[in-house]
């Protein structure tokens, strides 16, 4: 066997060229593979990704029966926030609380709805590190009456950094209030929803606004161990009028969404693929054709007809293992690279997703699934291309062969 | 007792303040709610420079029931509502059919105006919600008026402040500034136009101005009002609607 | 030259297996780029062919309500669209103009209660509905209305004929109703006051998701008076030559006078639309380049393989007084005849699968339905034939057979015929 292998290895760097030529196919194929995976792969991330940090963390809290159509935002069922659930989030990780009520925001003559989503000045960011907004102006000073508006939002009221603008609400019970800002800055998020019908503020300034009195509406954590026991946690921490849920579970809508993707990727995938194997077979076929001679002389020594056909399948599977390895390096990395960076899909996609979350930048999603499958489909490919001209080649009698050519 | 200091107090100015808020404000109370009423009134809204005018015909029993119909516009006569309880019905000419209104409309304004159905509905008197402070006498539109200031009794009343000038002749609120909880202006309304219905006085025009948002009022003129109208049980049920 | 023609086709002849399978990797190649592309082409192409056909090739709205876009204000309509319609449709490359109204609406059928079923009503001519929006193809029951030649005019507080219109599947389906189905409907006129129609559902038309199916269309006079927009629109939707080129149209029209003062923007350079353009044609190229590369590699490789291991063969040629640039060229001609039947075979396989999977349709299932009603892709995909594609797989197979077998043919030619001829490769 040992044999075989090495005449199999010797048999592909005697016409480097015809290997490489061969090769390339498998290496573009694999290559292109593992990328298509991580990129669809990377598109579920990227829903969860633009709910994980605009919203949700990996496990978001909200009062039993709130309602989560993301229309209504009643502040009649907010609920604080208990010492012994501020203890179980605490032993978990880093979490943070929001409070989310309706308000009019009035500039001159123009009025316009929107929900005012309050957040935790020193909190907020342990969990929404806001890195991938953009803001054109600044966030709000704590204890100053400062709001950041969603650009969308504020686009449609007209309003941009340093205009004033009139917040009106109701309270917590139901006294009407309104309060002088000024607008700070314009957000703009991966969360086109927010970015649409929301504006920012601190929560002294919300509560002086609802008088929340400690009334939150939303609790999102982000565990130590990442998003793992999400699950679980989600049912740990539904407890004193707390409904919990996963990310997860609160995306899945947004990901059903994505299973289009992954059928037309799907398809596009099964269609490089074969063209792939087209050139393998191709090649393997011209290869043995083209050693007729030779073999005809190694079965005339008395190799046995079964180990030619072997050397054969040998040689289609190096060349395949081979190639699937450098086209999974490359691939691999260039998924790794685009997992860390990001490519940039252009700012108006995401206004064509209304009120979906959808991130700006694309990340693909590494796996070593992918990467072993796509690996595998690359010497399968490899092999079943070689089985055909191992056969053959095996069948040839050396004295035709000799004769050949 | 309370009659002669009343009397006392129209007559001598000195001794106004003599008489308690909570009496006055019964009194505003006692004119602005009603056991039934009938009336007839012109409703004009004005939003950043658009003029739309209403005129409305309505029947109404305490806050829990009220029959509307629009007489003006030309394209808005024959429109009718029903709100019973906590349903509202709409009829409307262009479709000759009862249609009950589902929950979640309910909260958009009538006919675009500043006024929600809320504005409208809230009953619970001033007396209750409110701890008054007479802070002053002036002079409103040619009437004796005391200021006085109602300060909500907790944190559920929808205007945490306001502040009255009522008429110490007929003890209508010529004008109210209804004010946020942060102190913010919000609204104000007033009341004109003052006559005798009855057994009690009755402002027959009022201007609801929006103070927050620049150019947006609404103002009520009443052309005809009368109260303790016997009211059929028929104006309030769906067949009303369809006559 | 001759004599190269006919040892060209000799010898491709002489090893029908190899010839065959070149030519079967060119066939393979150029078969599977078609129907790939055809398929980028029919969900993406498509899809924006469709979007600026909904959405106007070019739009003319005022200020305000562009600004408002979102919430498609009915106040901040065009008062009179008369004149500039006349003004917009002597303009140069204007094709067609529509004033078009679009109002939410709410539906009850019988005595169900209103605000419950919600659908997005439209009221425009009817060539709009039958040319740009393929209403009457897209009929599932019932028939296209003869919209217009009623006398709106002379209507009071309630038409006495009957108001027809036809309905998305999704929204009928929700109220419960079918053709012959009154449905009643209340929006608002421009000043916010209800407002309501009855209408007699002609037809129920499926558009491919439902969120473009809660649509209404009505003819325009009826969506005028229940507005009480009387000669005006909110919209005024322009049309040209071709969609691709509607922002040049855009440009032109900005300059008409009659349009100063209002906002006149192509389909692709407002929101939501005007990232769609630059992404589609991305991913268009991405998969597009992806496909031809890898074809190319195959073609090349066999090429290239046939050429090399035929390099004694040249050897003996050259011997025999055969020039170098001859050797080269009697390849290059094998290589161009087995491309012209590899590609030939390519099309004619591509071509039906394309057209098949076009007739067909390819099922991307109910995901599709939770896409905004903006972005118009059917639940069932239909690849689209291009043949600008087809062609371009055939050229494409030429160009590879070209460089596949020039290269290593001029090289072998290169070297001295004993070595060729005792090279074996």
């Amino acid at each position: 066997m040992p044999f075989l292998l090495v005449l199999a290895a010797r048999n592909l760097t005697r016409n480097v060229k015809r290997t490489l030529i061969t090769a390339a196919a498998v290496v573009a194929g694999v290559a292109i593979m593992i990328l298509g995976w991580g990129l669809v792969d990377g598109l579920d991330e990227n829903f969860l990704r633009a709910a994980r940090t605009t919203y949700a963390g990996e496990v978001l809290l909200r009062p039993e029966g709130y309602p989560d159509d993301g229309v209504r935002f009643p502040l009649d069922d907010s609920r604080q926030v208990s010492d012994q659930l501020k203890a179980a989030l605490d032993a978990e990780g880093a979490w943070t609380t929001r409070a989310a009520f309706p308000v009019r925001v009035v500039h001159g003559e123009n009025a316009d709805r929107a929900v005012t989503w309050a957040y935790e000045h020193d909190r907020e960011t342990t969990v929404f590190s806001r890195a991938g907004w953009k803001l054109d102006g600044r966030w709000p000073e704590p204890g100053k009456n400062e709001l950041v508006a969603g650009w969308a939002f504020g686009r449609l009221l007209g309003v941009k950094p340093g205009d004033e603008v009139i917040v009106e609400g109701r309270t917590r019970d139901g006294a009407h209030n309104a309060l002088l800002f000024t607008v700070v800055g314009l957000a703009r998020s991966d969360n086109a929803g927010l970015d649409n019908s929301g504006i920012w503020m601190e929560m002294s300034t919300a509560e002086s606004l609802a008088l929340l009195d400690g009334n939150r509406t939303h609790v999102a954590l982000v565990p130590r161990d990442g998003g793992a026991r999400a699950e679980a946690l989600a049912t740990a921490l539904s407890r004193e009028g707390w409904a919990a849920m996963s990310l997860a579970a609160e995306c899945e809508d947004m990901i059903a969404i994505n299973e289009i993707r992954r059928r037309a990727l799907g398809m596009v995938v099964v269609m490089i693929m074969a063209i792939a194997a087209t050139g393998i077979a191709n090649t393997v076929i011209m290869a043995a054709f083209e050693r007729v001679r030779e073999i005809g002389t190694l079965i005339a020594l008395g190799m046995p007809r079964a180990q030619v056909r072997a050397l054969f399948l040998l040689e289609g599977a190096i060349m395949g293992l081979l190639a699937g390895v450098v086209g999974a390096v490359a691939g691999g990395a260039l998924v790794s690279y685009w997992q860390a960076n990001g490519f940039s899909v252009g700012e108006e996609v995401m206004s064509a997703s209304g009120n979906m979350a959808v991130s700006q930048y694309v990340y693909t999603q590494f796996g070593w699934g992918s990467v072993f499958l796509s690996l595998c489909f690359g010497v399968g490919v490899a092999l079943l291309a070689s089985l055909w001209p191992a056969h053959n080649a095996s069948q040839i009698i050396p004295a035709d062969a000799v004769r050949a050519d | 007792m309370k009659l002669l200091l009343l009397a006392l107090a129209l007559a001598i100015p000195g001794i106004a303040r003599a008489i308690t808020v909570d009496d006055m404000l019964d009194h505003v109370d006692k004119n602005l709610t009603y056991d039934s009423r009938e009336s007839s009134v012109r409703m004009t809204v004005v939003k950043s420079g658009t003029t739309k005018s209403y005129l409305m015909h309505s029947f109404g029993r305490g806050a829990e029931e009220m029959a509307m119909e629009y007489l003006e516009p030309a394209r808005d006569k024959g429109t009718k509502m029903l709100k019973k309880n906590d349903e509202l019905w709409m009829w409307l000419p262009s479709v000759e059919k009862t249609q009950k209104i589902s929950g979640h409309m309910l909260r958009q304004g009538m006919m675009g105006s500043d006024m929600s159905y809320e504005d409208l509905m809230e009953q619970s008197t001033w007396r209750d919600a409110y701890t008054g402070t007479v802070v002053g006498e002036e002079t409103l539109d040619g009437r004796k008026v005391w200021k006085v200031d109602l300060k909500a009794k907790d944190t559920t009343v929808s205007y945490p402040r306001r502040l009255i000038w009522v008429d110490q002749a007929s003890y209508i609120p010529l004008k109210q500034e209804l004010y946020a909880l942060s102190g913010m202006l919000l609204k104000t309304w007033t009341m004109s136009d003052i006559r005798t219905v009855g057994d009690r006085q009755f402002a027959y025009k009022m201007v609801v101005e929006d103070k927050v948002q620049k150019n947006s009022r609404t103002e009520i003129t009443f052309e005809s009002v009368a109260f303790a109208v016997p009211l059929e049980e028929e104006v309030f049920s769906t067949r009303w609607l369809e006559r | 030259m001759e004599l190269i023609l006919s040892m060209a086709v000799r010898n491709l002849g002489r090893n029908r297996r190899r010839t065959l399978l070149t030519a079967l990797t060119v066939a393979i190649g150029v078969a599977l780029l078609t129907i790939a592309m055809s398929f980028v082409g029919g969900v993406f192409w498509a899809a924006l062919e469709k979007v600026s056909a909904m959405a106007g090739e070019v739009r003319v709205v005022t200020p305000r309500y562009a600004q408002r876009d979102q919430l498609m204000p009915l106040s901040e309509n065009i008062p009179e669209t008369a004149a500039l319609e006349a003004a917009i449709r002597a303009s140069d490359g204007v094709t067609a103009v529509y004033p078009h109204i679009a109002i939410g609406v709410t539906g009850a059928v019988g005595d169900d209660e209103i605000g419950e079923r919600f659908g997005l009503l439209h009221g425009a001519p009817t060539e709009f509905y039958t040319e740009r929006l393929d209403l009457d193809a897209h009929l599932q029951e019932g028939t296209m209305p003869s919209f217009g030649g009623e006398d709106w005019a002379s209507v009071g507080a309630r038409p006495k004929f009957p108001v027809y219109a036809l309905v998305g599947r999704q929204f009928a389906e929700e109220v419960g109703a079918k053709a012959g189905t009154e449905v009643i409907l209340t929006g608002q006129r421009q000043d916010g006051s209800p407002s309501g129609m009855r209408v007699l559902v002609a037809g129920v038309v499926d558009l491919g998701n439902s969120a473009q199916n809660r649509q209404l269309w009505v003819s325009l006079d009826a969506a005028r008076w229940m507005t009480e927009i009387p000669a005006g629109a909110t919209e005024l939707m322009v049309f040209g030559e071709d969609w691709e080129s509607a922002p040049e149209l855009a440009a032109s029209l900005r300059d008409e006078a009659a349009l100063s003062g209002l906002d006149v923007r192509a389909w692709s350079e407002r929101p939501p639309y005007d990232g769609l353009v630059g992404f589609a044609q991305v991913l268009h190229a991405i998969a597009g380049g992806v496909i031809v590369f890898i074809t190319a590699l195959g073609v090349l490789n066999t090429m290239f393989m046939s050429v090399l291991e035929r390099t004694a063969e040249i050897g003996v040629m050259r011997a025999m007084g055969l020039r170098a640039w001859q050797s080269v060229v009697l390849f290059v001609v094998e290589a161009m005849a087995i491309a012209t039947v590899g590609g030939a075979v390519g099309v004619l396989v591509g071509a039906p699968v394309s057209l098949y999977l076009g007739h067909q349709g390819i099922d991307f299932g109910a995901a599709v339905d939770k896409l905004p009603p903006t972005i118009p892709i059917n639940t069932i995909v239909r690849p689209v034939l291009d043949w600008n594609v087809a062609l371009m797989g055939v050229v494409l197979g030429y160009a590879m057979a070209l460089v596949g077998g020039f290269l290593p043919a001029w090289r072998a030619s290169q070297i001295q015929p004993v070595e060729a001829m005792r090279s074996r490769r």
